[in-house]
């Protein structure tokens, strides 16, 4: 247990400030809330007006007056898309930052295997993963209760649900891709997460929607859709469990030849 | 009788670039090994396949009896590696660094970390990243050292530490080798190895040049002769066969020459030399004549 205590330890301090910022920027979103609330024929013609840019972020969908339509439209939104970067950010360097930051040489000369080195970095990212969601729904939460509207709990639950299955099945993809790499690719990270996030802004405006919807795991996990649908469609939870699973895989098998660049 | 380490033709290429080419050596238990080589010549890849960071391209190498790369971790735990140039996790202590590398070894090293660090002058309270080269070369022999393994490796040891400090590192090398551990050390310094190893290897483009005692090396046949008095060479002896460098002062001329001595000395007793001095070669001059000559 090594490795896992000292990875939570490495990213203790940024996976807190990443977590707690998007915590603070979720609870303004959120006070925001009342007041549009009460200017709902001005926002529902500023989303007319919009076009095919509410569309995008499914805004003609869902009446922004609600509560949890609101979080899921507009903070869940945000959440989501910093959730996704910093997964994709921290998964990616997991295993590539020893050959990057060249400690590699320190750590696997000792008696440890490369698949333990494995599993114990891929819990702490998970850890970390659901650390960063617990304090954000905290603080939703908190803002919610303030807020003192009706809103549903289960329905919520499977929002923050659906986004750490997201988090966890993107971290882990671009947990994977770092036993392919030799050098930490944050740029890489980010830019995966922004190219899942436009995917689906894609498949929202139905374009390429049928191959996109293979290719970008907020496809299933968006918190719009949660609301509409009332669940996640179990058929992508599925199939993205079997493409995270088999990506998992894939990177232990080259992690655990791979020759490491010191 | 079991080596410590073993090699049969062990190769390994990146790509179309060399790393090594059928390196045969073999390190017996209580040897102080030197593995000596120059830049690029492949002594680090060497010493990253003993420890598996790198898969042989072909081969076998067997450490401590163990198959590498299959049985690595039972190897592992028996090896301290000190590498040329360590790196270390971001704000940790020394002390840190020692924990850590004992808790991966599942070993109470502490009181072995903090003697060896008092040993060689170090802090270990103080953040690796403050400390000078010198100074993170210690936390490197100290997280190599702490467990007291039956074999150690350590690449470029010397480099950047003071004169006093390497003194206290060869006392401590040297006991650790009485109590019955084998060292291998890759070094350029041709002098440490000549004075601390019992045996050399000389590795060349991936090569092994020459595997032996360090005793046997120096019996080498080659001889230098110094003549003092003389500042210029007839041309027959510059060019005489076994001659393998000459060297021209103000004051005196020196040759480097392997061959039947009777036959340069009847040439160069037709020469006004005030003087006449015949060494054995130092191991740098043995190094430097095998390496040349690739021999």
């Amino acid at each position: 247990m090594t490795i896992f205590f000292h990875e939570l330890k490495q990213g203790k301090k940024a996976s807190l400030i990443t977590s707690l910022s998007s915590c603070i920027l979720l609870i303004l979103i959120m006070s925001v809330q009342p007041k549009v609330q009460n200017q709902m024929k001005m926002v529902e013609k500023l989303i007319a007006g919009l076009g095919p840019l509410a569309q995008a972020f499914a805004m003609d969908k869902l009446d922004m007056g609600e509560l949890l339509n609101f979080y899921s439209l507009e903070a869940g939104n945000v959440l989501l898309l910093i959730g996704c970067s910093f997964s994709c950010v921290m998964g990616i360097s997991m295993l590539s930052k020893e050959e990057g930051r060249h400690t590699a040489e320190f750590l696997f000369p000792h008696p440890i295997s490369r698949l333990s080195v494995i599993i114990q970095k891929w819990f702490a990212l998970i850890i970390q993963l659901v650390v960063f969601i617990i304090i954000n729904t905290a603080g939703t939460y908190i803002s919610f209760v303030m807020l003192n509207q009706p809103w549903d709990m289960m329905l919520f639950i499977k929002i923050q649900l659906s986004l750490l299955i997201l988090f966890v099945c993107v971290g882990s993809i671009c947990f994977s891709i770092s036993a392919f790499i030799s050098h930490e690719a944050t740029g890489v990270g980010v830019g995966i997460a922004l190219t899942l996030y436009v995917l689906n802004l894609l498949i929202n405006l139905d374009v390429g929607k049928d191959i996109f919807k293979y290719i970008t795991p907020i496809y299933f996990t968006e918190p719009a859709k949660i609301v509409t649908k009332g669940a996640f469609d179990m058929y992508f939870a599925k199939y993205y469990g079997l493409i995270t699973a088999a990506s998992l895989l894939l990177g232990t098998l080259r992690y655990a030849t791979k020759d490491l660049r010191i | 009788m079991e080596t410590a380490i073993s090699t049969e033709n062990l190769t390994k290429r990146y790509g179309r670039a060399r790393g090594i080419e059928n390196v045969s050596l073999e390190v017996l238990p209580g040897q102080i090994f030197g593995f000596i080589g120059p830049n690029g010549a492949g002594k680090s890849t060497f010493i990253r396949t003993l420890l598996g960071l790198i898969r042989p391209s072909s081969g076998h190498v067997s450490v401590l009896g163990n198959t590498i790369p299959l049985k690595s971790r039972s190897v592992l735990k028996q090896i301290g590696y000190m590498p040329s140039e360590a790196s270390y996790y971001r704000g940790m202590r020394a002390l840190d660094v020692f924990r850590m590398s004992s808790r991966l070894r599942r070993k109470d090293c502490e009181r072995e970390s903090w003697v060896l660090s008092d040993r060689l002058g170090l802090d270990p309270t103080r953040p690796v990243a403050d400390l000078s080269f010198g100074n993170q070369k210690k936390v490197a022999i100290v997280a190599a050292m702490q467990h007291k393994p039956k074999l150690l490796i350590l690449d470029e040891p010397t480099s950047g530490l003071d004169p006093l400090v390497q003194r206290a590192f060869w006392d401590i090398l040297h006991e650790r080798n009485r109590q019955g551990t084998t060292i291998f050390i890759s070094s350029h310094v041709l002098s440490e190895v000549q004075q601390h190893c019992s045996h050399a290897a000389i590795i060349r483009d991936g090569r092994i040049l020459v595997s032996d005692s360090v005793s046997r090396l120096g019996e080498n046949t080659a001889r230098r002769i110094t003549l003092r008095g003389i500042n210029e060479l007839t041309q027959d002896i510059i060019n005489f066969s076994g001659v393998l460098k000459v060297d021209i002062h103000s004051s005196e001329s020196s040759i480097l020459y392997q061959g039947d001595m009777h036959d340069l000395l009847a040439r160069i007793n037709q020469l006004p030399y005030s003087d006449i001095i015949i060494t054995e070669p130092s191991l740098e001059e043995i190094f430097l004549h095998v390496y040349e000559r690739g021999q």
